[in-house]
């Protein structure tokens, strides 16, 4: 058991001079569970690879533990991975899959005895629920089965840390739902560091005490997924994170005496600041899809066209126009159903805004919404 | 109807192909089974009456036989196995360790280093026959059978490294990556991969060793008489008065059976082998 620390890592692969890792800092606690999320090229299993020793590492340092692991073959970090596509060993069966790392180890000098790896390859394997596959194939087994598998041959012993790398992917939506909870629960268990590699920000938000969010080889943001999805730090991180996603628009920013209002003008909305001003005087302003409110047409609010929908179970996803402007809000089904127009507002508290330069949130506050401020585009 | 009589013209073309590659085998099968009295009677005929296997017993020292010509027969099929097995088993040792290298260290030096590999290939063996000459009067390994398994070795090396190459880069490295994580070494990782790559070994066991055993003009020059294998002792029989044709196609009949063994029953491998190195 170990954190892990990253000290300004850069990965420049040989033939090309572009960095596909750019000076990453990252501390991983000791027993954390730190989801990496990006799309995909983002770098994020590169940095996985990296850690494992499958990588070599361009710049920086890499630590587990005490220990600087840089030039140290991946057999000498005491870490265990959990393969995308699983990597069994074809030829071995189950159980020869799960002893293997044991085979492969020595504790002061003494191998593992033949009864002392039959018996923890039958706990760990009672503890994965694969104790009756032991003598199969991987050939013969179904894809949830082989990830316990892959599971079981990385928990066989006790690593300093766990490495995951999209180890949900090839399965199907329920089995995924079911595995990712075994895996919290085995993470409690053992109590050892687990950094996890995901592309799919639902498995990130439900998973990781901390989430790493990546883009471009550059991580845009480490925190909490509850600070990640109500305070993301900039325009990517609020754009990927949350589904449906984040609605932008283009908003100006209008200095007056003794308030500073932000105009969303597609929409004619004004939002009253009460914090700092921001310097520029174009900014992006976002709301996700549940932080707008649908009232009826005749209700106060901006009008809007309903374009389609999709249901989503107890929710529906309305996607709404208005000229050329589109943006999606979420709704319980029940309450809108084939409604052609809605008026909506905005739940000022949760408003985010945006450097259009920097892409930063500028972290402004919204005290008011006001409807229908500008001529022209007047609520009728 | 139609597709009957596609099937029927492949069935006679195949049955023409066979009999024009087979019938030379199969006159040396009818020579070797000639009586003496009988092989130079005119015209000659494919099919004989009387069937006899004097030039067989007379290869092998059995009965009434030329002591001479059967202990000579006995030392070259030793020599022709011992060189072909030591060959075939040194090529694949150094096959298996320099396919793996160059399947997974990409670097410019190892794509330099196969690429001459590759060269070494078309070049005609008979331009180096010189040179190797003076070599192996220099180490003295003239007519030894470690001074043709060397020349063997240094020739057929890199088919088979090429063969293997292609095997291991077919083997997914998430599989050896793993074993890495796990706990071993680079090289035990690559003896856990070993069983994925076997066919691969096989192929190239098999074309080695076909290559190795039909080898004529290398032996003729650096394996006269000690270390003389099959090939070269057959020409032997032909005397300066009188050529044996039975004795000759007796002896043919013991050199072409191991080939022929040996790829009846692994051919499915040579296949899988060939092609695997043909398509990549």
């Amino acid at each position: 058991m170990a954190g892990i620390l990253l000290n300004h890592v850069g990965k420049c692969y040989k033939n090309s001079r572009e960095y596909v890792v750019k000076d990453l800092n990252l501390e991983i606690q000791d027993k954390e569970f730190l989801v990496l999320v990006g799309p995909s090229g983002c770098g994020k299993t590169t940095v996985l690879r990296m850690i494992a020793g499958l990588e070599e590492i361009t710049e920086g340092e890499v630590f587990i533990g005490e220990q600087k692991v840089n030039t140290l073959e991946p057999k000498d970090r005491d870490i265990a991975m959990v393969f995308q596509n699983y990597a069994l060993y074809p030829h071995l069966t189950v159980f020869g899959n799960i002893a293997y790392p044991l085979k492969q180890r020595k504790i002061k000098g003494v191998k593992y005895s033949k009864k002392e790896i039959k018996k923890t390859v039958e706990e760990i394997s009672i503890l994965l629920k694969v104790n009756h596959l032991l003598s199969r194939y991987p050939k013969e087994l179904s894809g949830g089965e082989r990830q316990r598998v892959a599971l079981a041959r990385a928990m066989v012993r006790e690593p300093k840390a766990f490495l995951m790398d999209e180890p949900l992917s090839n399965l199907d939506a329920q089995l995924r739902s079911v595995t990712r909870s075994e895996i919290l629960k085995l993470h409690r268990q053992v109590q050892t560091t687990f950094v996890y590699v995901t592309h799919d920000q639902t498995e990130a938000l439900t998973m990781g005490n901390r989430i790493a969010v990546m883009n471009h080889g550059v991580v845009q943001q480490i925190d909490t997924p509850y600070e990640v999805f109500y305070h993301p730090a900039n325009l990517f991180v609020a754009k990927f994170i949350g589904s449906p996603a984040m609605n932008f628009f283009d908003a100006s920013v209008n200095k007056n005496e003794e308030k500073t209002s932000i105009v969303i003008e597609e929409l004619g909305v004004c939002l009253e600041i009460d914090s700092k001003t921001p310097k520029e005087e174009k900014i992006i302003a976002g709301i996700r899809p549940e932080n707008i409110i649908v009232t009826e047409a005749e209700k106060n609010g901006v009008k809007m066209q309903v374009d389609h929908s999709e249901l989503m179970g107890t929710e529906t996803i309305l996607h709404l126009i208005r000229n050329d402007l589109e943006l999606r809000c979420k709704v319980p089904t029940e309450d809108y159903r084939g409604e052609k127009e809605v008026n909506i507002q905005f739940d000022k508290e949760k408003i985010h805004f945006f450097s259009k330069i920097t892409e930063q949130n500028l972290g402004l506050c919204c005290s008011g919404v006001r409807i229908g401020c500008l001529p022209g585009v007047l609520h009728s | 109807m139609c597709k009957r009589k596609r099937l029927c013209a492949v069935i006679i073309t195949s049955v023409l192909i066979i009999i024009y590659s087979i019938l030379p085998v199969g006159w040396m099968i009818r020579t070797s089974l000639l009586d003496k009295s009988e092989l130079l009677k005119s015209p000659a005929r494919f099919l004989i009456k009387e069937i006899s296997i004097d030039n067989y017993k007379q290869m092998l020292g059995v009965g009434e036989a030329n002591i001479l010509t059967s202990r000579n027969f006995k030392t070259a099929f030793f020599n022709s196995v011992k060189e072909a097995l030591l060959s075939t088993l040194l090529i694949i040792v150094i096959a298996v360790l320099a396919g793996y290298v160059f399947a997974r260290v990409k670097t410019r030096i190892t794509q330099i280093l196969f690429v001459l590999l590759l060269v070494t290939m078309v070049l005609p063996a008979y331009s180096v026959m010189l040179p190797l000459y003076r070599i192996m009067i220099g180490l003295n390994l003239l007519d030894t059978v470690t001074g043709v398994v060397l020349i063997y070795v240094s020739a057929f090396m890199p088919l088979a490294i090429w063969i293997m190459r292609s095997f291991f880069e077919s083997v997914p490295t998430g599989i050896e990556e793993s074993a890495w994580i796990d706990g071993s070494s680079r090289i035990k990782a690559m003896l856990l991969i070993l069983p994925l790559a076997m066919p691969g070994i096989i192929a190239a066991a098999i074309i080695s060793f076909l290559s190795v055993w039909s080898q004529y003009a290398i032996p003729l020059v650096f394996a006269s008489s000690d270390a003389q294998p099959l090939t070269v002792f057959l020409t032997t029989l032909s005397g300066k008065s009188s050529v044996n044709f039975g004795l000759i196609s007796a002896g043919g009949m013991f050199t072409i059976l191991p080939p022929v063994i040996i790829v009846i029953f692994l051919n499915r491998f040579l296949v899988s082998g060939l092609t695997k190195g043909a398509v990549k």
